[in-house]
């Protein structure tokens, strides 16, 4: 189901990179800042899994007020490097919207190959990580799910127009 | 031809072959198979029918009438955008769609 809650995504990049977190962002948010048209509803990244970046990420995660998505307010969570080093896949809510952390997400690389292919862009406030449309494409064909082809397509369309305007420029 | 590297991975795992086999059978390198199995990869008809053979199966063509959802000057107007505006518009829309939306708490 829709979940139109507050979602501030470009300050909730802002965290991670003020916390030094290495980072990918992918998903619905790393196609917007492709030039996707699409709406998402969450961030999606997935991150180092050396021990000074999970510090670095549970910190970010405190700042965030982070707590587990869906799940009663007094289960506890405890967003430290132990519970992040043992944890596959966190959909989370924080003060800034929804935040899901992917450790290896289906269909991607691993993370020093995908990252190694992610382009950096740079905002008003920050330079992040963002996949590439190759990497984007594989994961959303991976997940396999009917609403993912039309990402896909808009994707495909965009590596197509930069393609173009590279061989139009010479490069 | 943007599945090219998923069809041939998924053949290769169904044949139980490892990339290093599957070279040894088209006598190439394990690190060639590796760059037709990387997201993107666009080999010729030619190079993926006959990885496919070795690994057991075949390649089938044809062509499909599939008419594009994309909306192309929409497309282009936001490659016209910085990363930043980008951003700002998707927030926009964001919270416009929020608006709409009954039962939320937006409106801001």
């Amino acid at each position: 189901m829709a979940d139109w809650s507050d979602f501030r995504p470009a300050d909730l990049l802002g965290v991670l990179v003020a916390h030094g977190v290495d980072f990918v962002v992918v998903g619905g948010l790393a196609a917007v800042l492709h030039g996707s048209s699409r709406i998402t509803q969450d961030l999606d990244v997935t991150y180092s899994t050396e021990p000074v970046n999970l510090e670095a990420l549970g910190q970010a995660l405190l700042e965030l007020d982070a707590k587990l998505y869906g799940i009663a307010e007094d289960l506890p969570f405890v967003p430290d490097a132990r519970t992040l080093a043992q944890t596959e896949i966190l959909t989370l809510s924080t003060r800034l919207g929804k935040l899901d952390l992917l450790r290896s997400p289906s269909g991607a690389p691993p993370y020093a190959e995908l990252r190694s292919r992610a382009p950096l862009v740079k905002t008003d406030d920050f330079a992040i990580r963002i996949a590439g449309t190759d990497d984007l494409v594989a994961m959303k064909r991976s997940a396999g799910r009917v609403k993912d082809l039309a990402d896909i397509e808009e994707l495909e369309a965009i590596a197509d127009v930069r393609r173009a305007a590279r061989r139009a420029s010479g490069g | 031809m943007s599945q090219a590297a998923t069809a041939l991975r998924d053949a290769r795992r169904k044949s139980g072959l490892t990339q290093a086999q599957l070279a040894e059978g088209l006598g190439t390198s394990q690190a060639a198979i590796a760059r037709l199995e990387r997201p993107g990869a666009n080999p010729t008809v030619a190079t993926l029918r006959r990885a496919l053979r070795a690994a057991g199966y075949g390649l089938e063509l044809h062509a499909a009438l599939q008419p594009s959802g994309v909306d192309l000057p929409q497309l282009l107007h936001h490659l016209n955008l910085t990363p930043a505006e980008r951003l700002r518009a998707h927030q926009a829309a964001y919270d416009n769609m929020r608006r709409l939306v009954p039962g939320t708490d937006g409106g801001g």
